[in-house]
């Protein structure tokens, strides 16, 4: 089951992995080619439009895609320099909630409301600590809800869903996510249903979880301002492909690809919000899956865009170390910032 | 909580005071009951005579008081066919229609909670197709016709089973299987859909991402939210079985309270059809105040509020 000597540095390794889905107008690819690495103790921000192909990424890695339409192609997903699309179902779940876990964007529908609080934690970590007894797991359970500051965590195993706020109940997914703990949080937009104060607690818990137990974490969101503050590096994601990688200082300070600048120009900052100012949205609409231009799919929409981008597919390359951009004129993004 | 089983309570008191009024001015619209009694030729002397001899022949008032007060003390008064109390003619027909009922009811649930879940499981596929066809073929069949078609083939073709009367345990099966035809497919339906939208929510899939088994994914986390509406359904198709099962009851030649309902109604056996109305409304607002209780119990939202 080996293929290859783990990379010291790496969590999680993506290769090639395609993952479509048959629609009434024909095979959707959802997840289009994507490779992409998680470093250990990084929190990697995955960022696009909806139905950019970023939800289905993440339940690719778990394996979860919803069948019979959907289904994984091809591809690669390695933890550990084991490759999980290789696993049986029943060796897939000795992974999930031991050692990847993934935590929903909508907290008041991620629990089930017929159960206790107490009962579903429970329930994990039987799974996941299999020789634990009754007391010792119900211990381990507020020790959890603690580690996700949940006031009077031994109150809060009695408590039913809808007895708690959002934001708590969030907190409760986490902690759930968290009872391996794993080595891998993949956390799909875990924040766009919260109010902004309470998305800004959680979004310190993940920090601390990721520097005090060293998860690596993939934050997906729609929203640059949240992968500015929180993430150490980021991947743009456009109709199911990967446009850009690199540090998250690096995208900020110089973008590569136009999708990303145009998402850049359409943030409000504190810095480049001056009075009289504009956001400027970036036009057009998100491209059909099923209807993809031959060439980049960006080009549609792309100010930069010429013959060769609308006939030919780039790449994906490193164009700086550390810094990979799909583009055939990288260098000239940085025009479309002076606006 | 209290408060709302309290004024529960309440309620179905009102309830069953308006089916007392209901059924006995219903009852008295039907006919006359004496006319039934007596002879083509009799003259009007004799038949106010037996009206008489029925009470019927005071107010309305004064009779529905009587019945009210009789009811209170469940004696609903003699049947004016055979002169005998109309609680015992009800009280021996009870335990017929209620084994019935009970092994019609246990046989659909131990049928229908299979093969529903599992229809919604593999959503599409061949047992899907099985389930879609059970749910058809069961609501789409009158009850009248399965019972002659299982006759005629068990007990006449094969010689198996008895053709009807109620001896001997082999006579239960096919009234049962009859009975219960028609609550599989509804369950069997219900069932599916409810699986169906519950399979589908955020809990499920979080569930699935936290690496349960799909056992308890399906059994305890899909199907105890996908019985919420389950339960009502269940729970009012029992009620009408335990209020007398006509058609299957005369089919199988079965002696229970829904074959004494319909010759009661017929003979215009007033004090007879009042005990059975009444019951039967028991029953129902009984039921019904078990299905709420049985809401607190699945779904904490509702005990909370």
């Amino acid at each position: 089951m080996t293929d290859v000597e783990a990379r010291p540095n790496v969590a999680l390794e993506i290769d090639d992995l395609t993952t479509v889905f048959r629609s009434r107008h024909g095979v959707v690819r959802a997840v289009d080619g994507v490779s992409l690495e998680v470093r250990k103790g990084e929190m990697l921000g995955v960022v696009g439009e909806s139905g950019s192909g970023k939800s289905m990424l993440c339940l690719s890695i778990m394996r979860l895609v919803p069948g019979p339409a959907g289904r994984i192609e091809s591809g690669r997903v390695r933890l550990g320099g084991v490759d999980l699309l290789r696993l049986t179902e029943a060796e897939m779940r000795q992974y999930r909630g031991r050692r990847i876990a993934m935590i929903l964007q909508d907290p008041l529908m991620s629990l089930n409301p017929v159960y206790s609080i107490g009962n579903q934690i429970n329930e994990s970590l039987r799974i996941v600590h299999p020789g634990a007894g009754a007391k010792e797991r119900v211990q381990k359970a507020i020790e959890l809800l603690r580690s996700v500051r949940i006031p009077e965590p031994k109150d809060r195993l009695k408590a039913f869903p809808h007895q708690l706020s959002g934001g708590m109940r969030q907190r409760v997914c986490a902690a759930i996510a968290l009872s391996g703990p794993p080595e891998l949080l993949l956390a799909d937009e875990p924040t766009t249903a919260l109010d902004v104060t309470t998305q800004a607690e959680f979004l310190r818990l993940l920090r601390d979880l990721r520097d005090d137990l060293g998860v690596s974490i993939v934050l997906v969101t729609h929203d640059l301002g949240i992968v500015a503050q929180n993430c150490d590096r980021v991947a743009v994601m456009y109709g199911g492909r990967i446009v850009e990688e690199a540090p998250v200082r690096r995208v900020y300070s110089g973008p590569r690809h136009p999708y990303t600048a145009l998402l850049l120009r359409s943030v409000p900052s504190l810095e480049t919000q001056t009075l009289g100012s504009r956001l400027i949205p970036v036009d057009g609409t998100p491209p059909d899956l099923s209807q993809l231009p031959s060439g980049c799919r960006f080009a549609p929409r792309c100010p930069l865009a010429d013959a060769r981008c609308h006939a030919e597919y780039p790449p994906i390359t490193e164009i700086e170390s550390d810094h990979h951009s799909a583009c055939w004129k990288p260098g000239e993004v940085a025009s479309l910032l002076e606006v | 909580m209290v408060r709302l089983l309290v004024s529960r309570l309440l309620q179905s008191l009102v309830a069953l005071w308006g089916v007392t009024v209901l059924i006995f001015f219903v009852t008295r619209a039907s006919g006359d009951p004496a006319l039934l009694l007596v002879p083509p030729q009799a003259t009007d002397a004799e038949v106010a005579e037996v009206r008489k001899d029925l009470g019927l022949d005071e107010s309305y008032v004064v009779q529905y008081a009587k019945f009210l007060e009789g009811a209170v003390r469940l004696d609903f008064g003699d049947s004016y066919r055979n002169r005998r109390p109309a609680m015992d003619l009800v009280k021996e027909r009870m335990p017929a229609t209620l084994q019935l009922a009970v092994g019609a009811f246990v046989f659909a649930i131990v049928v229908a909670v299979p093969v529903g879940v599992l229809s919604a499981v593999r959503q599409g596929g061949w047992f899907d197709r099985f389930g879609k066809a059970v749910a058809l073929l069961g609501q789409a069949m009158p009850s009248f016709w399965l019972g002659l078609l299982l006759i005629l083939f068990f007990s006449v073709r094969l010689k198996w089973l008895p053709t009807g009367g109620r001896d001997g345990w082999d006579s239960y099966l096919l009234p049962t299987v009859t009975l219960s035809s028609y609550l599989i497919a509804v369950l069997v339906r219900l069932i599916r859909s409810s699986m169906l939208e519950v399979l589908r929510s955020e809990y499920v899939k979080f569930a699935r991402l936290r690496g349960l088994s799909e056992y308890s994914v399906v059994m305890k986390h899909a199907f105890k939210n996908a019985a919420i509406p389950i339960v009502t359904v269940a729970a009012l198709l029992f009620a009408a079985f335990l209020t007398g099962a006509v058609v299957t009851e005369t089919v199988f030649s079965w002696p229970g309270i829904g074959r004494l309902a319909v010759s009661s109604i017929l003979a215009r056996d007033f004090p007879v059809v009042q005990a059975i109305v009444l019951l039967s409304a028991t029953i129902y607002i009984t039921t019904n105040f078990l299905v709420d209780l049985a809401y607190l119990w699945i779904d904490p939202r509702i005990r909370f509020s």
